[in-house]
């Protein structure tokens, strides 16, 4: 017989207690009060044989009682033949999951992770699987379950033991609660996939059972994210063993910038910002020895900057912000010179750039590997906006009038307006400086026949037809010019061929139809229908408070019937049915068309409320606005246009990535240049070009910095036992211990004949059914008793 | 106090006409009691003492100025033309102070009464019989200390405050008789009868000293030792925890031990009270608490009439 729980047996101590009181009950219950005691002399009390045998039944009952009560609670089990059977049939299924994350770069943690890992590896039976998984925000296969199953069982541990080696620390950041959540559907997925132990032995077809352990090698740190897991559902049959690395060193400090508020598009404010000061958050942990920390400014290049270096007193256990002056020298912080125009000739321009960047280093404390800080601080970028609109001496007859009182400006991007007349002297260089175009009535076929590499390449043109004001009556020969400039368009289009026409335009024969368009010659006005509400540009009228379209009014509009072959999209129609904003994609870029004007003598649309968002969601398609967040590392950072489509300006085709933006792997700061040819971390190193992504529409670099997530920063141990109370089966016993790891397999073994053979169930029983025996005897014994002493029987 | 006549003696000696005692405690009224017992005890007597008690005279003395003219025999004067004083014998000057032990040991009873009880009337009763002899009689009441002192008076009511004083609740948790007795040496100056009521359950050379202290006062002193049955012979009849009233002490005995031994040492103990007590010429008359208390009065008066050993 063995014990679950064999410690439990030394409760069996306790039937000394019933012994005990079995002496203690042959004291007189009788007490005699006298006057005075002076003439007596105490005895001890004197047993006689004829007692003891009287009481020796319910002793011997008291004692069993107490006796079975503390086997049961050891849980007793028996190996019996038939178990021992089954324990040869049962393979384990063993998954290292090692976490990779920036934490374990502290000194003196990755040996003990190798350490863990190989002992876990060692001690599996040759047959048990083992895969390898390393743990960051999601979990990667390295050596997949799958993957271990499919090799013969010879190899089996050799690829374990190669898959760990070949991990190493990252930058990146860990997400425990995301991870558990992937390895519960691993191991979901896999309980289909390896069910007996046939499977995996190919002996022979019998009934075997999978013992399914998760060994999570990590450092544990309390950073909150097992909260996540909360919502979870842990497979039972799993068992979660947490491996604990700890650092020889166990505090930790970090100096975390506080991010800039950058809604303000006053360039103005945002130089103010960068010749100030940043807020700082140092932060020391609870178990650190120091705590005074200095903090010192380098530049993009890492050379120090001295007189920047403060320190700081900040207990163990404490946060604290501080405000910590950026250098006076601006010229220290900016990464490498800006080619402001791209072409490589322009000198360079310090006033043009950017960005500005440092490095802010944190010393004093154990661990080095969360030091460093790269700190871009970012100023308000210009976005041209092109018009090609011909104004009057009436402005209000001009698109331009109210175009360029909308509002486009957004967080770090100022939106400059740029009005070009007919006459203007037009190339693709003067296209290309703009990211967007809005052309009136007045382009002409020359015109865009400069725009149709520019749309190919992924600009965007809103051209509006609006209504030539010297022209009486039916303007059919402008109108026919448009059919013309869209011929050309597409003639183009048919041209380039497939290398260009990825986006889905559907190239034409020259000289086929375009549709037709005529001047609408209904009295009265029109008004917008059927508008496609779940389109980008429209997607916030979608609530029925803000879908009242019908006070626009239109007094003019053209009736343009296009080619269904065009793959013409119409967003909304005027109540004659005819097309009022439609719009098509040309190559990478887009080709949208209002069929009336906004100026007051042709409708209502720039006076209503709807004019700005229509106008700014046309902008926001063209040049999507670019995040400022901080950007870590793992985290996506998104510089593509939309629908990952990477392509540059400069004629090279990037291969497509089914993501929108990059990762970066490792913190550092880095300049994206626009042309999208070259994507470099300073100084000099360029990473991998097939993650980098084109599409802003204008030429400027850009500078960031790449930091690693400030979750790492917070190495302080988590308590394990948060894992039970997140609802993960748990073995807790073999955390730290390092011989026990071997022994989990067989508690777990243990655990399972122990709860097939239910002894501690019978034991529990016969101890109530002793108690009852005894109870009754007792109550007889005592009435017994009591009747004899009223009788006067007992002397 | 007046000596007992033949009479009276064989009065004391006469059983038949005692009063049952379990009807005489069974009757709560402390003063009935007193005054039956009395009553009952001088009717055997022939003797009312509510007829022919006379003024006795003592001597003459030569009157002196200053003295009471009214207390001139002035026929003594007629024959003899001198002036003498009638000196009468004064019938009050005799003071007896009833000492009870009121400690919780005295209320231990086998049977009934208890020795509180009987030792209540006992005192009543000797009480009630020295005021009608005219005798000044006060009362003490103890436990580990003097807990009330009535001074020895004749005079109306004297009697309802010994009662009184008799019948207040037992409170005390244990015997000190050496302090209360040192206490009654002090606060008793006259020359007086002392009668203590007690077990004397305690070490007999703690009573040399106190008792010693009365005797120096001129007190004459009477010990009369109230045992329950139990307490002269302990026989219990199986293994037993004895516990004490007063100290809660507690003793495991067995029966046979106590049988041997009990007995032996009570005899001990009482030896070794008579040795202390007769050097200081105090007798001590020992009674049960189930004895008639027409014999305890009687042996009372017998051994005031024949003191042995008194100063």
């Amino acid at each position: 017989m063995s014990f679950l729980a064999p410690l439990y047996a030394l409760a069996a101590l306790a039937i000394v207690a019933p012994i005990l009181f079995h002496l203690v009950r042959k004291r007189p219950k009788d007490v005699t009060e006298f006057s005075s005691v002076i003439f007596l002399d105490s005895v001890p009390p004197k047993f006689s044989n004829r007692n003891r045998l009287e009481h020796l039944g319910l002793l011997l009952l008291r004692v069993g009682a107490f006796g079975l009560l503390a086997f049961a609670f050891a849980r007793p089990y028996l190996r019996l033949a038939t178990d021992t059977n089954s324990e040869l049939q049962v393979r384990s299924e063993r998954v290292l999951l090692i976490d990779t994350s920036a934490s374990m770069r502290r000194a003196g943690i990755w040996d003990q992770v190798i350490e863990k890992a190989m002992r876990v590896i060692d001690e599996a039976k040759e047959d048990d699987l083992v895969g390898v998984y390393s743990m960051q925000e999601d979990l990667e296969p390295v050596l997949s379950l799958e993957a271990a199953k499919d090799l013969p069982v010879s190899q089996r541990r050799t690829a374990a033991i190669s898959a760990v080696q070949s991990l190493s620390p990252t930058w990146g950041s860990s997400n425990v609660g995301v991870v558990l959540s992937q390895a519960a559907e691993l191991f979901g997925q896999n309980e289909v996939l390896g069910g007996t132990a046939e499977d995996v032995s190919g002996g022979t077809q019998s009934e075997g059972r999978v013992l399914r352990t998760l060994y999570l090698v990590s450092d544990f740190p309390r950073d909150g994210t097992l909260e996540s897991f909360r919502a979870g559902v842990w497979p039972e049959d799993v068992q979660l063993v947490p491996l604990v690395c700890e650092a020889p060193r166990p505090g930790n400090a970090s100096a975390i910038i506080l991010p800039v508020d950058g809604s303000s598009v006053d360039e103005s404010e945002q130089v103010a910002q960068v010749d100030g000061e940043v807020r700082v958050m140092l932060s020391n942990s609870a178990l650190s020895s120091i705590d005074r920390l200095q903090l010192q400014w380098l530049s993009g290049a890492g050379v120090p900057i001295p007189e920047t270096k403060r320190e700081y007193f900040v207990p163990p256990g404490r946060q604290q912000v501080v405000r910590f002056p950026l250098p006076t020298d601006r010229g220290e912080g900016v990464v490498g010179a800006v080619d402001s125009r791209g072409d490589g000739n322009s000198p360079v321009d310090s006033s043009v750039d950017s960005s500005v960047a440092w490095v802010l280093e944190l010393s004093g404390d154990d661990q080095e590997f969360d030091n460093r800080r790269y700190h871009c601080v970012e100023r308000s970028r210009r976005i041209s906006v092109g018009m090609i609109d011909h104004v009057s001496d009436v402005p209000e007859n001009s698109l331009w009038y109210f175009a360029k009182r909308v509002p486009l400006s957004r967080s770090f991007e100022a939106v400059e307006w740029t009005l070009y007349e007919p006459t203007s002297v037009f190339d693709e260089r003067v296209v290309r400086d703009s990211s967007w175009w809005v052309a009136s009535h007045v382009l002409t076929l020359d015109q865009a026949k400069v725009f149709t590499k520019y749309l190919a390449d992924g600009g965007h043109l809103f051209w509006v037809w609006d209504k030539p004001i010297d022209v009486a009556g039916d303007p059919s020969d402008m109108h026919q010019e448009k059919l013309e400039i869209l011929r050309e368009w597409f003639s183009q289009s048919h041209q380039l061929g497939e290398k260009v026409v990825a986006g889905g335009v559907v190239g034409r024969d020259q000289g086929s139809s375009i549709g037709n368009v005529r001047e609408s010659v209904e009295d009265g006005f029109a008004l917008l229908e059927n508008l496609m509400l779940s389109h980008p540009v429209l997607v916030s009228f979608a609530d029925s408070k803000f879908n009242d379209f019908s006070k626009i009014r239109f007094w003019n509009h053209r009736i343009f019937e296009p080619s269904a072959s065009d793959n013409w999209s119409i967003l909304a129609r005027f109540d004659d049915g005819s097309p009022a904003l439609l719009e098509t994609s040309f190559g990478k870029g887009r080709i949208t068309i209002l069929t009336s004007g906004w100026q007051t003598r042709e409708s209502q649309f720039a006076l209503s409320s709807k004019f700005v968002p229509i106008l700014s969601g046309l902008f926001e398609q063209a040049v999507p606005m670019l995040k400022t967040e901080e950007r870590v590392i793992g985290s996506e950072v998104d510089l593509s246009f939309e629908g990952g489509i990477v392509q540059t300006f400069g004629g090279e085709v990037l291969p497509q990535l089914g993501t929108r933006g990059v990762r970066f792997s490792e913190p550092g700061i880095y300049k994206w240049r626009s042309d999208g040819s070259k994507l470099v971390t300073e100084p000099g190193e360029q990473i991998d070009r097939g993650s980098a992504t084109a599409g802003r529409g204008n030429s400027e670099d850009q500078i960031f910095a790449v930091n690693i997530d400030k979750r790492e920063t917070r190495t302080d141990p988590m308590e394990l036992e948060e894992f039970t109370r997140v609802g993960v089966v748990v073995d807790l016993a073999n955390a730290k211990e390092k011989a026990l790891v071997r022994s989990a397999g067989r508690q777990r073994l243990a655990e399972e004949l122990e709860s097939r053979q239910h002894g501690w169930w019978w034991m529990i029983a016969l101890v109530l059914v002793l108690a009852t025996v005894e109870s009754i005897w007792g109550v007889f014994r005592s009435s017994v008793t009591f009747s004899a002493i009223t009788n006067g029987n007992v002397v | 106090m007046k000596p007992l006549n033949g009479k009276q003696e064989a009065a004391v000696s006469r059983p038949s006409d005692w009063i049952d005692l379990k009807t005489l405690m069974s009757v709560r009224n402390l003063q009935w009691r007193a005054r039956k017992v009395v009553d009952g005890f001088q009717s055997g007597l022939h003797r009312s003492p509510k007829h022919g008690f006379s003024v006795e005279f003592s001597e003459y003395r030569p009157y002196s100025v200053g003295d009471d003219p009214k207390t001139i025999d002035w026929k003594l004067y007629a024959r003899t033309d001198r002036y003498y004083q009638k000196r009468f014998e004064d019938e009050t000057n005799r003071r007896c102070y009833l000492v009870i032990d009121q400690s919780r040991s005295m209320e231990y009873h086998s049977c009934d009464p208890s020795k509180l009880e009987y030792s209540r009337t006992l005192a009543a009763t000797i009480a009630l019989f020295l005021l009608e002899q005219r005798d000044a009689v006060g009362g003490v009441s103890f436990s580990e200390s003097v807990r009330e002192l009535i001074p020895a008076r004749f005079r109306t009511g004297q009697f309802q405050r010994i009662l009184s004083m008799l019948e207040h609740a037992c409170d005390g948790k244990s015997t000190d008789i050496v302090a209360p007795l040192r206490q009654v040496a002090e606060l008793v100056r006259h020359r007086s009868l002392i009668v203590i009521l007690s077990d004397l359950l305690v070490d007999p050379k703690e009573l040399e000293v106190p008792l010693g202290f009365l005797r120096a006062r001129r007190h004459e002193v009477v010990i009369l030792r109230v045992l329950d049955p139990q307490e002269r012979d302990f026989r219990p009849e199986r293994p037993v925890l004895v516990r004490e009233i007063e100290t809660q002490a507690e003793r495991f005995v067995s029966p046979d031990e106590v049988r041997a031994t009990y007995r032996v040492r009570f005899e001990s103990h009482r030896q070794e009270l008579q040795k202390i007590l007769a050097p200081l010429g105090i007798p001590m008359l020992e009674f049960l608490s189930t004895d008639p208390m027409e014999r305890v009065l009687g042996d009372f008066l017998v051994q005031r009439e024949h003191p042995r050993g008194g100063r």
